[in-house]
């Protein structure tokens, strides 16, 4: 059976593809509060809720031999002991509904909300 | 991986011999035979995977699914029990190679990835090209996979799904002209598949 590789359908499935995927990312972007806070899970239980605006000096917490450092930007995996390594090479979480996961360690760090700024000075 | 690969020879030769003795089209030896098969070139596939070197601008853990082209190709060419037997192939190795959340992951992605690949082959009516195909089966395999993992970190992980969806439209895209390529070559050898 002979199958095409390209059928002119498949600019609409692109097309709802793309759609979708900007839908979501918007949508994520706009909820939450305007309070950014860090969320840390870990075998599927919420464990600490950090307040970013709360912190002056970043804070380290451990949470199944995870390292996690959250300062009032966000926060970042800085060590874990699973072979993988994709939690740490994750990087700085600042977004709203920025997300790491260690999976072997069942750990996951969320950012939800985020600050709104305010304009310093509007020019017309 | 070596080891497994040691295991599959001697069984492997058996089916062989299975093979030989009756010269049916539908014997079930040769059904076995086919899937183990594919089943050794799904792990290779994605041990070679495993060997690139990452991509400054993608996504850590993002992965080509190059597996995924065994995978559509047994839902072309073989039955549904054979490309489950592929899927289910794939995540015992991932159960041996990188633990259990893992083994879980792997087998609802691979399995949702099967059922939408399996269920755009039914439609008749609609001609699915080879690129739609494997986009669309690889951004099941992505669902399911966040799907498990948030059932298992117990947390919603839809931050990933924008990326997710993008990035299996990019990769569905590469593996659906890579089988369209080696379809051909492999329909050569018609003898040993059943061609729908």
């Amino acid at each position: 059976m002979e199958r095409k590789l390209f059928s002119k359908y498949d600019i609409f499935l692109f097309a709802a593809i793309l759609l979708s995927a900007g839908i979501c990312f918007l949508l994520l972007r706009a909820s939450g509060g305007a309070r950014k806070s860090v969320e840390i899970y870990a075998d599927s239980e919420r464990i600490y809720e950090i307040d970013c605006a709360s912190l002056s000096a970043p804070e380290e917490y451990q949470v199944n031999a995870v390292v996690i450092e959250v300062t009032s930007e966000g926060a970042l995996v800085k060590s874990s002991p699973c072979p993988d390594q994709l939690c740490v090479q994750r990087g700085r979480l600042e977004e709203n509904g920025d997300t790491a996961v260690c999976a072997p360690q069942r750990v996951v760090v969320k950012i939800l909300g985020s600050e709104k700024k305010q304009d310093d000075a509007i020019v017309y | 991986m070596a080891q497994m690969e040691k295991n599959n020879f001697p069984d492997r030769g058996m089916r062989k011999q299975k093979q030989k003795q009756s010269s049916q089209k539908t014997s079930r030896a040769r059904l076995v035979a086919v899937t183990g098969i594919l089943g050794a070139l799904a792990l290779t596939l994605s041990f070679l995977e495993s060997l690139l070197p990452a991509v400054p601008f993608l996504p850590p853990g993002a992965k080509l699914g190059l597996a995924n082209i065994v995978v559509m190709f047994s839902a072309l060419t073989a039955n549904v029990p054979q490309t489950l037997a592929v899927v289910l192939v794939k995540s015992v190795f991932s159960l041996f190679h990188s633990g259990l959340s893992a083994f879980f992951i792997s087998l609802c992605g691979g399995l949702l990835s099967a059922a939408v690949l399996l269920l755009c082959l039914k439609i008749r009516r609609l001609p699915v090209s080879m690129i739609a195909l494997s986009v669309c089966s690889a951004i099941a395999h992505n669902i399911g996979q966040l799907a498990a993992a948030s059932v298992i970190s117990g947390t919603g992980l839809w931050g990933y799904l924008p990326a997710l969806l993008v990035f299996g439209a990019v990769f569905g895209v590469v593996t659906g002209v890579v089988l369209k390529i080696v379809m051909p070559v492999l329909l050569k050898m018609q003898h040993a598949f059943y061609i729908r």
